[in-house]
């Protein structure tokens, strides 16, 4: 069906990526990433495959940072029109609270809850 | 004989270190320059999470089809199927540039 031949030219089109890993260097070294794939039984002798798995993960991962710091902004913008007088500094500086991760974690499907008991 | 030598063990182990680190890496690449204890401690997790379970997943894709060795196909249909998106990768890698994080040196035993 439709769903195959996309998933198929995901396949072809991941396959050329593949080759571009070569000399790309993910921001995590790819012991760890390989630490944490054994762990999950997944051994490959091929770096790229690693490489590949690394970026996905990163590229998730800074998607989710974007969407909370997305946001945070939106919600110290709202502060600062409601209170007259309030700093107007644009200051593109940004503190990360589970008040913002919250929300983007939800838009993501992921329900992350504090438990009664931890502080 | 032998002297049973003190290992100095650290209270968490050095990979979840380096993970803490590439997530606090983005987060400044982000322009969060500071984030509570607990927005990091839940992305390291889900960080260390998702790489477990790519592995997890890749593993059992490539042994469904009879395989030993994970193919990129099998990693692709695990990719896929927990909903990453694999075709913006290649621009991802294009637009943003990190410094690589680099292995701590290796750590000799001293023996006195």
């Amino acid at each position: 069906g439709n769903s195959g031949e996309r998933v198929t030219s995901s396949s072809h089109h991941l396959s050329d990526f593949l080759l571009q890993l070569e000399d790309y260097t993910p921001l995590l070294p790819d012991a760890v990433t390989s630490h944490y794939l054994n762990m999950g039984g997944f051994q490959a002798d091929d770096k790229r495959l690693v490489r590949l798995i690394s970026i996905a993960a990163q590229k998730y991962m800074s998607d989710i940072i974007d969407d909370a710091l997305q946001h945070s902004k939106a919600r110290t913008h709202m502060q600062n029109v409601n209170t007259p007088g309030g700093s107007k500094a644009k200051d593109r500086k940004f503190t990360l609270t589970m008040e913002d991760l919250q929300p983007a974690l939800a838009d993501y499907g992921i329900n992350v809850r504090k438990m009664d008991y931890s502080q | 004989m032998e002297k049973v030598e003190a290992i100095v063990v650290p209270n968490i182990d050095a990979y979840r270190r380096l993970l803490s680190k590439a997530i606090s890496q983005l987060l400044i690449d982000k322009g969060a320059v500071l984030a509570s204890h607990q927005c990091l401690e839940t992305l390291t997790q889900m960080l260390q999470a998702l790489f477990v379970e790519i592995g997890n997943s890749s593993h059992h894709f490539c042994e469904l089809s009879g395989r030993t060795i994970p193919t990129v196909g099998d990693v692709g249909l695990a990719l896929i199927s927990m909903g990453l998106n694999v075709t913006t990768l290649d621009t991802y890698i294009r637009r943003e540039t990190h410094v690589p994080i680099p292995l701590p040196p290796q750590q000799t035993q001293q023996r006195q």
